[in-house]
């Protein structure tokens, strides 16, 4: 990542909550006293975040996690540059979100496929938006397709493809900019436990051998051990970072460490502060 | 890729070639073979109580022809060059008004949708204008149009523009709002958006518009010709009508329908080729 803008390097280091090993590299996230308030239908104001700094390295998971209505997801569209902040600022590779959409994949609760196009058009998409010649593109919707494993189904519709697959096709179309970031909305929020389950291995093996960072917001605590280096505690709104642990568990992870009495601890400690009380 | 779990091989091949998806296909192809013997079935049952109301019950003649009278009458108008000058100036009003009602519906659609000050300053006097009966207006539309061939456009696009329009901003407000995220988080500007989202997503809505307002703008053309004009097929029901040929005028309206129909299925043929997409009845049919 050649960036040149090293202008906000120093304020950076002040304000960052834990500054990257190597202070040359851009943070792949950086956010730094970001707030946001908005104003309902019959006028009122909410807060729904009080101030977050966040910094995600270079390669690095992490998982944000937090009570419903927490602003999570408010904060990862932030993150994406879908939704303006109130204050604060926010940095992706070091530059603002708007400056650098190719540079992150976003994947969805929902799969968000546009049902009149194909499997492969839908993975093509942002690469169309790039302006990517066609035969290029072709080459990177056969490689991503491979990757998530549904080579063959190119020509297919989304609706023909069960939810699982559909998820699938959503993080190859959010990969297929290579981007170093992807951020994590829910992505498999809606699915079955095992399909889940197998989807989360996928998504840690192909983090791992692409070296993306992530940044994944969820409901669930094990699917954050499991995926994550770093799990983030948001409180109930208006809400802060309320605590953060690293998860030191080594990879690659199989889904026998959910049984590991290391796991089981990171499971309790968290629960204990999201609810606030120990677990019993 | 980790082990093939039973979860993941089996959502690798929910449709098959041979599975799911070609039992739908048998089982819709059975239903159209009923509908293909039905469908005539209704039609010779229906001419058959005519020839009987006509034949047994001794109706008149002057007052309701028999099937054969009428097919002879539309077989003599179908060979007549002058019947088809009629046919060329009604077809010519039709297609002209419905013409101009999708390019303008298209248009302030677009506009309306695209602006919500627009569509909160206009709102008022489009509800007005569209509880107005159009046709009420055509005596007007002769006065300041003449009896030629445009005061029967104009009314035709009028009475066609608003179920076109409204079905557009219909189709512009169902857009997916995750849609139009996804293509912001991509970083696409907004004639990216309009052309790979928007478009696309209101095609469904634009099709069932445009069948409407075609049905619409031959009822607006007839009705004008009735109000007043030389020349097309409504003023020749009205010339017919006046020599009591009754034969006459329904093979008039044969015509007419023939036209809706074929209009009709030209609209259906080009809106399955662009939104088959959004016909979701062939898997959720019980």
């Amino acid at each position: 990542m050649a960036d040149p803008s090293v202008r906000g390097t120093s304020a950076k280091r002040e304000a960052a909550s834990r500054p990257g090993p190597h202070d040359e590299v851009a943070n792949a996230i950086e956010l730094r006293g970001v707030t946001h308030t908005y104003r309902t239908r019959d006028g009122s104001t909410i807060q729904a975040i009080a101030e977050a700094n966040l910094t995600v390295r270079q390669g690095e998971f992490v998982a944000i996690i937090g009570p419903s209505g927490c602003g999570k997801s408010t904060l990862l569209k932030i993150t994406g540059g879908m939704v303006s902040p109130t204050e604060g600022v926010v940095l992706i590779q070091g530059r603002s979100p708007a400056s650098s959409r190719p540079d992150f994949g976003m994947v969805f609760q929902s799969p968000v496929l546009l049902p009149w196009r194909t499997i492969a058009e839908n993975v093509t998409l942002p690469l169309e938006i790039r302006g990517v010649r066609r035969e290029e593109r072709a080459r990177r919707v056969r490689e991503l397709l491979a990757l998530v494993d549904l080579g063959g189904f190119e020509r297919q519709s989304p609706r023909e493809l069960s939810g699982g697959m559909q998820q699938r096709v959503a993080l190859a179309r959010a990969l297929v900019n290579d981007p170093p970031l992807l951020l994590l909305d829910e992505p498999f929020g809606a699915l079955d436990a095992l399909t889940r389950e197998q989807l989360n291995v996928e998504l840690a093996s192909i983090c791992r051998r692409t070296r993306k960072a992530a940044a994944l917001v969820t409901h669930s605590i094990s699917e954050a051990i499991f995926l994550a280096d770093r799990v983030i505690v948001m409180g109930p709104r208006p809400s802060t970072i309320r605590r953060e642990f690293v998860i030191e568990l080594s990879r690659p992870r199989e889904l026998s460490v959910m049984g590991s009495s290391r796991f089981g601890e990171y499971m309790n400690e968290i629960r204990e502060a999201l609810t606030g009380k120990p677990a019993g | 890729m980790g082990e093939p779990t039973a979860a993941s091989l089996e959502e690798r091949h929910p449709v098959s070639p041979g599975g799911p998806g070609g039992v739908q296909a048998r089982r819709r192809s059975r239903r159209l073979r009923l509908h293909h013997v039905l469908q005539p079935a209704v039609f010779f049952l229906l001419v058959g109580v005519w020839y009987a109301a006509t034949e047994v019950l001794g109706i008149p003649r002057y007052l309701l022809p028999g099937p054969a009278a009428v097919g002879g009458q539309l077989v003599h108008d179908l060979t007549s060059a002058n019947f088809y000058a009629n046919v060329q100036v009604t077809l010519t009003e039709i297609l002209a008004g419905f013409g101009a009602a999708a390019v303008s519906a298209i248009i302030l659609g677009s506009l309306v949708a695209a602006m919500p000050l627009l569509e909160r300053v206009l709102t008022p006097y489009i509800v007005a204008f569209q509880t107005m009966p159009k046709v009420a207006l055509a005596p007007l539309a002769i006065i300041w149009l003449g009896y030629g061939i445009s005061s029967k456009v104009v009314l035709a696009a009028l009475i066609a523009f608003f179920p076109a329009f409204v079905n557009i901003v219909a189709g512009f407000k169902s857009i997916d709002p995750d849609q139009i995220l996804l293509m912001k988080s991509l970083g696409a500007n907004r004639r990216q958006t309009f052309l790979k989202v928007r478009l696309h997503a209101i095609l469904p809505f634009l099709m069932a518009g445009l069948d409407i307002a075609i049905v619409f703008a031959v009822i607006g053309a007839v009705v004008v010709e009735f109000i007043g004009s030389a020349m097309g097929l409504g003023s020749l029901i009205l010339q017919r009508q006046a020599n009591v040929d009754v034969a006459g005028v329904m093979s008039v309206l044969v015509v007419l329908s023939l036209i809706g129909v074929a209009l009709h299925l030209i609209l259906l043929m080009v809106s399955r080729r662009f939104t088959s997409w959004a016909d979701q009845r062939e898997f959720t049919a019980p």
